[in-house]
Order: C-alpha cells, then sequence, then structure tokens
C-alpha cells in the first residue's frame, strides 16, 4: 500500500468515527430527554455512559489528525477535512457532554420523586430541531452540501426563539408560585442545554462548509 | 558449470592475457635496451653541444640538430596550437555551419601519412623558398593541428554545459564565456593534447626530408635548411661510416629520452585533474 | 532595485514539441512567485524563457511578450537581459577553475570590471550577504568546488547577485542539498524579496508553500492555476490543482 492510500484509508477512518460520535451525540440527546420526559432513570444512565465512548473517540480523532499532519504535510482538501474533523470532534463532544447534563438534571428530578407540573411541549419542540440540525450537519460535512449546511443556522433560530418561548413561560409559573421554582428552574436548564447544543450544531455545519468550499462563514 | 570448471576457464584467460602483455613487451623493451646499450655510449657533453665532423673524423657531436629540432618543433607549435585551439573553440563552442566540415577534415587529417605532409609542403611551398626550417614546421603543423584539435575538441565537450550556462546566465557574452571559462575549464585536457602533439612532430623524419632538408653547421634563421634529429638519425644511421653510425645510435637515444620525458609530462599534467 | 515581470502569450517550443502554451501571469515586485507542477510540465522552461536562456538551445522557439518593468525582454540584447536577471541554477556550479571570491565575483569580473579592490570590496558584500563570510573568510583562495554543496549553492547565489540583478530565477535550488541546507537557502531567499523580485521552480510543494507569496501550478505547458500560496494550498479551484498539491497524480 503506497503512502497515499494508507493517507485515505486514515482520513476515511477519521470520518467513519467522527460519523459514530454523530450518533452517540443524537441517542445520547434523545435518552437525556426522554429521561426528563418520562423521569426514566434506566434512560438517564445511557446518556451517562455514552459520556466516557465519546471522549475517547474525540481523543482517537486528535491522535490520528496529528499523526497524520505531522507524518503527510496534508494540503488543500485534505487539509481541510482533517482541521474539520478535529474541531468537529470537540463540538461533538460536548454536545454528549450537554446531554449528559441534561441526564443528571433527570437523575435530579427522579429522586425529587414529584410528576412535571406541565406538559414539555417546548422542550420536545427544542429537541426535535436540535437532533435535526445534528444530523443535517452532519450529512452536509459528509456530502460537501454547503446549502444542506445553511439550513442548520436557519434552524438555530427557531431553537433560540423556542427557548426564548420556554424562558418567558416559566418565569411565569414561578413568579404565581414558588413552589415550581426548583423543578422550573431544572426545565430551564434543559432548555439551555438545548440551546446550546443547538450552537455547536451551527459550529458543525461551519466545518462542513469549511469542507465543501474553503470558506469560513463567520457565525452572526 | 561447475566452480572448479569456472575458475579454470578464469585462470586459463589470466595466462592468455598475460602472454599477450609478454608479447607486446618483448619488442619494446628489446628496441629500448638495444638503443640504450649502443647509444648512452656516444654521449658526452661535445656529442651534445659540438657540430657533427666530415666522416672519418673522429669527435664531433649533433647539437646543430638538437638546436634544429627545438626550433621546428616550436615553431610548428607557435603555428599549431592557436590555430587547433580556435578551431577546437568553433567547433565545440559555436556549431556553426563550418564545424562538421571542420570536423571530417580533421579527422581526415590525423589519419593522413606523415610523408604526404612533407610532399604537400614540398610541392607547396619549396618551388617558392627553397628548403627551410619555416617549410619543415609547416610540414610539421600539418600534422600537429588534427591532433591537438581532436584533443582540445575532446576536452571542451568534456565541459560540463551548466559550467556554459553558469556564465551566460551573468550577463557574460558567448565569446567571453568560451575563452574565459571554458577554455579555462579545459586547459589540462588540451595541454595534454599539445604535449601529445608536440611528441608525435618531435620524432617525425618523413616531412621534413623534403623541407627542412638537414645541415651539416648551425641553423640561422627559420629561412635557412635546418638539422633535426630524426633527420640526422636518418642520414648518418644509413651512411656507410662506423662512427656516423654510432652516432645515430646516440641520437636516436636522445630522441627517445625527449619523448618520454613528455610522456612523463602528459602523466602529470593529466593526474592534477 | 527590483522590478516586476509580466508575461503574456507565451509560447515555447523545443523542435516540435510545444512545451509552453499561452502562458499569461505577472510576477509581483518584491515578492516569492513558485511555479510548481510535474516534470516536464514546462516550469524550468517558463523561468529560462524570461532570462532568454531557453533560446540558447539549439532548436528552441519562443513566441510571445516578457515585460521587464514594461520593457520588452526579447527586444533587447539578451545579454544585457541576463545581466538584469539573474538565474541560480538546480545544482550549485560554481566555476571549477576559480576560487571563492573569484567565483563570487566573476560575473562582475567576466563583464568587465578589473579595479581589484571593488572587486575584493563586491565579494566580500555578496558573501556576507548570503551569510557564507563567517563561514569562508580564511577559505577565500580555495576552488569553489571544496565546499559543501550548500555553501557551493550559497556561493552560486552570492554570485548572482554580485552582478546586482533586479530578478532572481530560481531552477529548484535546493533539489540537490541535504534538509539542514535547505532551510538556510529559503531562509536566504526569503531574506532576498526585500531587495529583488523572486521566481523559483520547485519540486518541492512544501518549499514553495513555505516561502512564496504566490504560486503557479503549471501542468503540461498549460497554466492551470496562479494565486496566492496560502490561498492555493488550502483551496485551490481547479481540480487538476488539489490533486496535484494532495499527491494524487496519475
Amino acid at each position: 500500500m503506497g503512502s497515499r492510500e494508507k493517507f485515505d484509508e486514515e482520513l476515511r477512518e477519521i470520518y467513519r468515527m467522527l460519523m459514530e460520535m454523530g450518533d452517540i451525540a443524537v441517542s445520547s440527546i434523545s435518552s437525556a430527554m426522554e429521561a426528563v420526559e418520562k423521569l426514566d432513570e434506566e434512560k438517564a444512565k445511557v446518556a451517562l455512559q455514552n459520556n466516557q465512548k465519546s471522549f475517547e473517540l474525540m481523543r482517537g480523532i486528535e491522535d490520528k489528525c496529528t499523526e497524520l499532519l505531522m507524518l503527510q504535510a496534508p494540503v488543500a482538501g485534505d487539509l481541510r477535512r482533517i482541521i474539520t474533523a478535529m474541531k468537529v470532534s470537540i463540538d461533538l463532544n460536548r454536545i454528549v457532554r450537554y446531554a449528559k447534563n441534561i441526564s443528571t438534571l433527570a437523575l435530579d428530578m427522579v429522586k425529587e420523586r414529584e410528576g412535571h407540573f406541565k406538559k414539555l411541549v417546548g422542550l420536545k419542540g427544542m429537541k426535535k430541531t436540535t437532533i435535526e440540525m445534528i444530523e443535517k450537519a452532519m450529512k452536509a460535512l459528509f456530502e460537501k452540501d454547503k446549502s444542506l449546511a445553511l439550513e442548520v443556522y436557519e434552524e438555530e433560530k427557531d431553537v433560540d426563539a423556542l427557548y426564548e418561548q420556554i424562558f418567558r413561560e416559566l418565569i411565569t409559573y414561578m413568579v404565581e408560585d414558588n413552589r415550581k421554582i426548583t423543578r422550573g428552574v431544572r426545565y430551564l436548564l434543559a432548555g439551555r442545554y438545548l440551546e446550546r447544543i443547538a450552537d455547536h450544531a451551527c459550529n458543525i455545519a461551519e466545518g462542513a462548509i469549511y469542507v465543501a468550499t474553503g470558506e469560513r462563514i463567520s457565525p452572526e | 558449470m561447475n566452480l572448479r570448471t569456472r575458475k579454470m576457464k578464469g585462470n586459463a584467460m589470466i595466462i592468455l592475457v598475460a602472454l599477450a602483455f609478454v608479447i607486446i613487451m618483448i619488442p619494446l623493451m628489446s628496441m629500448l635496451y638495444m638503443i640504450a646499450i649502443r647509444g648512452i655510449g656516444a654521449i658526452s657533453l661535445e656529442f651534445l653541444t659540438s657540430l657533427p665532423t666530415p666522416p672519418g673524423e673522429p669527435g664531433g657531436g649533433v647539437g646543430n640538430a638538437i638546436q634544429g629540432s627545438l626550433m621546428l618543433v616550436a615553431t610548428a607549435s607557435a603555428i599549431s596550437i592557436p590555430i587547433s585551439i580556435m578551431a577546437a573553440v568553433y567547433i565545440s563552442e559555436y556549431r556553426g555551419k563550418l564545424s562538421s566540415a571542420i570536423e571530417l577534415i580533421t579527422d581526415v587529417l590525423s589519419g593522413t601519412p606523415s610523408i604526404v605532409a612533407g610532399v604537400f609542403i614540398y610541392v607547396l611551398i619549396i618551388p617558392r623558398t627553397g628548403f627551410s626550417a619555416l617549410a619543415g614546421s609547416l610540414a610539421l603543423s600539418v600534422l600537429m593541428i588534427p591532433t591537438v584539435t581532436i584533443a582540445s575538441y575532446e576536452s571542451l565537450k568534456a565541459v560540463p554545459n551548466h559550467i556554459r550556462e553558469a556564465a551566460i546566465a551573468l550577463g557574460v557574452p558567448k565569446w567571453k564565456t568560451s575563452l574565459f571559462v571554458v577554455l579555462r575549464s579545459a586547459m589540462i585536457g588540451i595541454g595534454t593534447g599539445v604535449i601529445l602533439g608536440i611528441a608525435r612532430i618531435s620524432g617525425e623524419t618523413a616531412p621534413l626530408l623534403f623541407t627542412a632538408l638537414g645541415n651539416m653547421y648551425w641553423n640561422e634563421g627559420l629561412l635557412q635548411p635546418t638539422s633535426a634529429l630524426p633527420l640526422l638519425i636518418y642520414n648518418y644511421a644509413t651512411s656507410p661510416y662506423r662512427s656516423w653510425q654510432a652516432q645515430a645510435w646516440g641520437a636516436a637515444f636522445i630522441l627517445l629520452v625527449i619523448v618520454l620525458l613528455l610522456n612523463i609530462g602528459v602523466r602529470i599534467v593529466a593526474r592534477k585533474r | 532595485m527590483s522590478s516586476e515581470i509580466e508575461i503574456e502569450d507565451l509560447n515555447a517550443w523545443f523542435g516540435e514539441k510545444h512545451v509552453l502554451k499561452d502562458v499569461s501571469m505577472e510576477m509581483e515586485k518584491n515578492r516569492i512567485t513558485a511555479i510548481i507542477g510535474p516534470s516536464g510540465c514546462g516550469k524550468t522552461t517558463l523561468i529560462r524563457c524570461i532570462n532568454r536562456m531557453h533560446e540558447t538551445v539549439p532548436e528552441a522557439r519562443v513566441e510571445g511578450r516578457i515585460l521587464l518593468n514594461e520593457l520588452d525582454v526579447y527586444q533587447e540584447d539578451p545579454v544585457s537581459i541576463r545581466s538584469r536577471i539573474g538565474m541560480v541554477f538546480q545544482r550549485p556550479n560554481p566555476f571549477p577553475t576559480m576560487s571563492v571570491s573569484e567565483n563570487a565575483v566573476a560575473g562582475l569580473k567576466l563583464r568587465g570590471t578589473r579595479d581589484r579592490s571593488v572587486l575584493a570590496e563586491k565579494a566580500k558584500e555578496v558573501l556576507m550577504a548570503v551569510g557564507l563570510w563567517d563561514e569562508v573568510r580564511n577559505e577565500l583562495n580555495k576552488p569553489g568546488t571544496s565546499l559543501s554543496g550548500g555553501q557551493q549553492q550559497r556561493l552560486c547565489i552570492a554570485r548572482a547577485l554580485a552582478v546586482e540583478p533586479e530578478v532572481i530565477l530560481m531552477d529548484e535550488p535546493c533539489s540537490a542539498l541535504d534538509p539542514v541546507s535547505t532551510m538556510r537557502i529559503e531562509d536566504l531567499i526569503y531574506r532576498l524579496r526585500e531587495n529583488y523580485t523572486i521566481i523559483i521552480v520547485t519540486h518541492n510543494m512544501q518549499q514553495a508553500a513555505r516561502i512564496s507569496d504566490r504560486t503557479a501550478f503549471l501542468y503540461m505547458g498549460e497554466l492551470i492555476e496562479y494565486g496566492p500560496t496560502k490561498r492555493l494550498f488550502e483551496k485551490p479551484e481547479n481540480e487538476l490543482t488539489e490533486r496535484y498539491i494532495s499527491g494524487r497524480f496519475g
């Protein structure tokens, strides 16, 4: 095997690992949120376990990328893919950590032995959109699709709007009834974490555009 | 084929080669031996510096022949070396329309029998000027020019092209590049060629027979007939007189030493490379 | 003084072989322009057209215009053009018959400068400029070819500088050198940029990326892509360029 083929092989492996991280991120969010919705301890633990796996994958990607940079001095598209893989792996790992934080919130709620005082419509909406954003951003990255990546930016605005909505709604609940403050803050934090996740999804979309065209989109 | 037969074959080859070497060396060494034995006895200061005496008279020497040879060779070199080097520079550096013609002529000339060179000058010049050292030098030049031209051309060709390019790229005109860079780099090879050329002509007899003719006295100028070592050897060796024949061996010995020294000179120059 | 080079519709041939096809490009003043491309793509021919060395080869032919500060190189005396556009070759080629200091000022001397003090001063100046003075100050009378390969190449650069050119062409100047000598030459080239316009042909893409301001990619005699080095190595516009610089050619 020539060194170029080995290089291509390594780069493919890095992106396979990245795809695995993406899947872990998505499943972490969905189990963490399910744990919150159904106050399900088992689901919460899934997201906690994912955290370690994701961290190891990120380190693996970092090592492989460092090695390729060191040994192969990549340029052009190769260089962009390697740099982006490193950055995206960090974003995905952050996402998994936010999902873990959400799981911790769920565990806290389980300990409180109390049902939800409202239907979690807004949070469900945020979950759905953030997962969609991550999936789109990853697809854009793999398919070098700039317009798909730009859609991710559009959806971030929806997430922000939903968060704003939840924020106002919960403030109202908490002002009316101060016994709802503990739970209310937990909902609010979950929303805040989802909003952060959406932000990282945008970073992934940015990386996708860089891989596709070499442009660097500045975040607004 | 097994190792033993291969070894035997190898040994057989070595023996054959050694035999060939001995066969070549026998005539050479016996010639050197004979000339040395018979020639050394004749050598003395008087022999080297005085004029020949008439046959039968004792003493006398070949001083005028040595002087004549030096004069002929020096004049021939003065004529041939510049012409040859310029011709070589022209063929190698300028590659003009004439260069292939010059190359061909040079090759043909270098194979010309030396007597033809003598006859050529005899026909061309002697009827107008009579026998002279100058005519002899011209005849020798006809032989020397091709030798030196070919040697110079070969050593100019051996100068790597990047040396020329380096000079040209500095904004040095072509002619300066050829003379001061390329020619200078080829000097050792050219020097070797010149010495070989001199060695060749110092032993030539045939072209001098019709041109320099010979002389029993000191040579007084380029336009007079002159003696030379090869001429003297030819005349003395074919004479019926014992004393002259003995002196011919002595002269042959001197000539041999001169050619030998020139060849050693070539080796020293060439080793500097 | 440094000058800019403008090439317009340059075509070059070796006999029947068309080695440069309609190349047009500008090389900026006080900048390093790198020319890259696979072997036989015409990159060496391109720079040899600029100082009119191409035509010194039998059967070679050129068409098109090359302007040195708006002066048409092909309307001028090639000898004077070559003194304004210096060249450094692939293999270090000091004159074997000359000493280190004679080599440094060979151009001046051969072009007619006789004054010994002028020559000695210039030799020191250019040897210092290439960072060789301290290394060879006690060996100035040794043959130029007695130096190490890297030193010889710096001597050749000094020799080119002594003629006071405006543009310096370099034809793979490090390809025969070890990595340490290569780095020294690269540093030197980068420093020379302040005073000269430099055009360098290189096989080594990392070298082009390291030292040049602009990079041209030549393929089969055609200029495929030309632009700022950083841009070209990060996001080449042409598919061929991308494949070549990332080592996926053929």
